[in-house]
């Protein structure tokens, strides 16, 4: 009997393989697989999305409340962005998923992402030994780079010195987001190299692949030689 | 004169050698890549994975001192890119919560995490809607659409949503029965894994309503999470690293610490090259008279 199963690992890694072939240049297979997981990924949130939206909205249907259908009314709206002619009515959905995402944000945001910040940067002392100190070197760090960007003075004497500070303080920040990128990037590969290496039977897929790279290069490098 | 020819030579050897070495074919760079992540992979090197992080740590005892029954809530915004690092931390998490007789109720953000939540069951539980603790103490809300404007509703009144991802009624359910407010306030713990964003979470649940946030999320987020710690998040796990301390703590390592040599190694070669290309970048630079 047939695993279908396997069919899927089977897919899965020529998938995986084929998007990974555009590290060594672009080819077919990164076009299908690409083209594939693109199709692929917006229909299956379409699917959720819409079981989502059925689940969320038959129970009101079933007590009798019809109201609720102009929600499903307001989302075929967002159909009209194809459309010249009546492309005016994709704004009012637009404009209400907008609004009302401003209005929740709004509402708590300055709270939470201002108003705390500020005081928990001046304030966090009290966790370790270290804290008070690390607590210094935040609010210093955020001073000067905040200075930095002050633009209504000419940096020039101590002023010159504290933007200096605030942009190395800017830059430690970019090698950490830089380190954390790469590792979040590797953890990724990992994943698939694990998946590619110990799930039956992406092995055979793998080996292909390599087959396949190596002519690929022979191929290139007789081309260059011929040119 | 001999010798001072002699030097010269060499240095223009030596300056050509990092001049080739910076215009080394990016090609190269990603083969190395690959050799020093899958050797550790295929042959495990065993290691050790250090001490575990003051961040992994508060929020193992957060969640190790909260009385039974607490509702822990899990959302789950992990697409497949985010799941290597995530989702191992979601399934140590899971199952210590299974362990300590919390309620967990899970939902989705994104509609690619959706069969995360239904996997992380199945590993912990070895069955998602079939469990018998499923309804008591597990439920899966599934997709819950619009991020933040979804999060909000969800806190202001937990029944915003009548049914669970499998079509069950939450009101019949035993997990939703002595809830004494209905809101965000009856939850102990919201905890976000993903890689994109933490503050909705933090705006929606801990501002408001008082409930502890935490993460379990890529690396990538980590710099974006720190500034709420520990006042607001109170501890997280970061990316691979942080599920391989959170599968050590729960004594149940699994994909994430065997990930951790491959990781460890990849990270040492890309020092390595980071250094390489520098003195490259220097060296040439001075030969060209830059400095």
């Amino acid at each position: 009997m047939f695993d279908v199963n396997i069919l899927i690992v089977l897919a899965a890694a020529a998938m995986t393989l084929g998007l990974y072939s555009y590290l060594y240049r672009e080819n077919i297979f990164f076009r299908i697989a690409e083209h594939a997981y693109v199709g692929a990924a917006a229909g299956y949130s379409a699917l959720i999305s819409i079981e989502s939206a059925w689940r969320l909205l038959h129970p009101h249907l079933d007590k009798g409340e019809y109201y609720w259908l102009i929600t499903i009314l307001i989302g075929l709206m967002y159909i009209f962005f194809f459309t010249k002619k009546y492309f005016w009515l994709y704004r009012y959905p637009t404009a209400i998923v907008i609004g009302s995402g401003i209005g929740v944000y709004i509402a708590r945001g300055i709270k939470t992402q201002l108003i705390r910040r500020i005081t928990d940067t001046i304030s966090n002392v009290s966790l370790s030994i270290l804290t008070p100190f690390d607590g210094a070197i935040r609010a210093i760090g955020v001073i000067s780079a905040l200075l930095y960007f002050y633009a209504t003075m000419e940096h020039k004497g101590p002023m010159q010195h504290i933007s200096k500070l605030g942009r190395y303080f800017l830059m430690a920040a970019f090698g950490s987001s830089f380190g954390v990128t790469i590792m979040s990037r590797v953890s990724l590969f990992i994943g698939r190299l694990r998946f590619l290496y110990f799930t039956y039977p992406a092995q055979y897929v793998v080996v292909l692949a390599v087959i396949m790279l190596v002519a690929a290069i022979i191929y290139d490098h007789v081309r260059k030689a011929e040119t | 004169m001999r010798g001072g020819g002699w030097a010269v030579q060499q240095s223009e050897k030596s300056a050509s050698l990092w001049e080739k070495l910076q215009e080394l074919d990016v090609r190269y760079v990603y083969l190395l890549v690959w050799i020093v992540v899958s050797i550790p992979i295929l042959k495990p090197l065993g290691l050790p994975l250090g001490s575990i992080s003051e961040e992994t740590m508060l929020l193992y005892d957060f969640i190790d001192h909260l009385p039974p029954r607490s509702i822990v809530v899990m959302i789950a915004d992990q697409g497949p890119a985010a799941a290597t690092e995530c989702q191992p931390g979601m399934v140590a998490i899971f199952r210590h919560c299974v362990e300590k007789d919390l309620r967990v109720l899970f939902f989705a953000s994104r509609t690619e995490a959706v069969p995360f939540i239904e996997q992380c069951m199945i590993d912990v539980l070895g069955a998602s809607k079939d469990h018998p603790d499923y309804g008591k103490l597990y439920v899966n809300l599934g997709f819950i659409p619009q991020y933040e404007i979804g999060l909000s509703a969800l806190a202001a009144n937990i029944f915003y949503t009548t049914t669970d991802t499998y079509g069950n009624s939450l009101k019949s359910m035993e997990f939703f029965k002595d809830l004494p407010t209905g809101t965000a306030k009856d939850w102990s713990l919201a905890i976000y894994f993903g890689n994109s964003n933490v503050d909705w979470v933090v705006r929606q649940v801990n501002d408001p309503y008082g409930c502890a946030v935490a993460g379990g999320v890529g690396a990538v987020l980590v710099s974006r999470i720190y500034p709420y710690y520990p006042q607001q998040v109170i501890g997280f796990l970061t990316g691979l690293r942080g599920s391989a301390e959170y599968e050590v703590l729960v004594g149940k390592p699994g994909s994430a610490v065997a990930g951790m040599d491959a990781q460890s190694l990849a990270h040492l070669a890309i020092i390595v090259m980071i250094i390489i290309g520098n003195i490259g970048y220097f060296v040439s630079k001075r030969r060209i008279g830059g400095f």
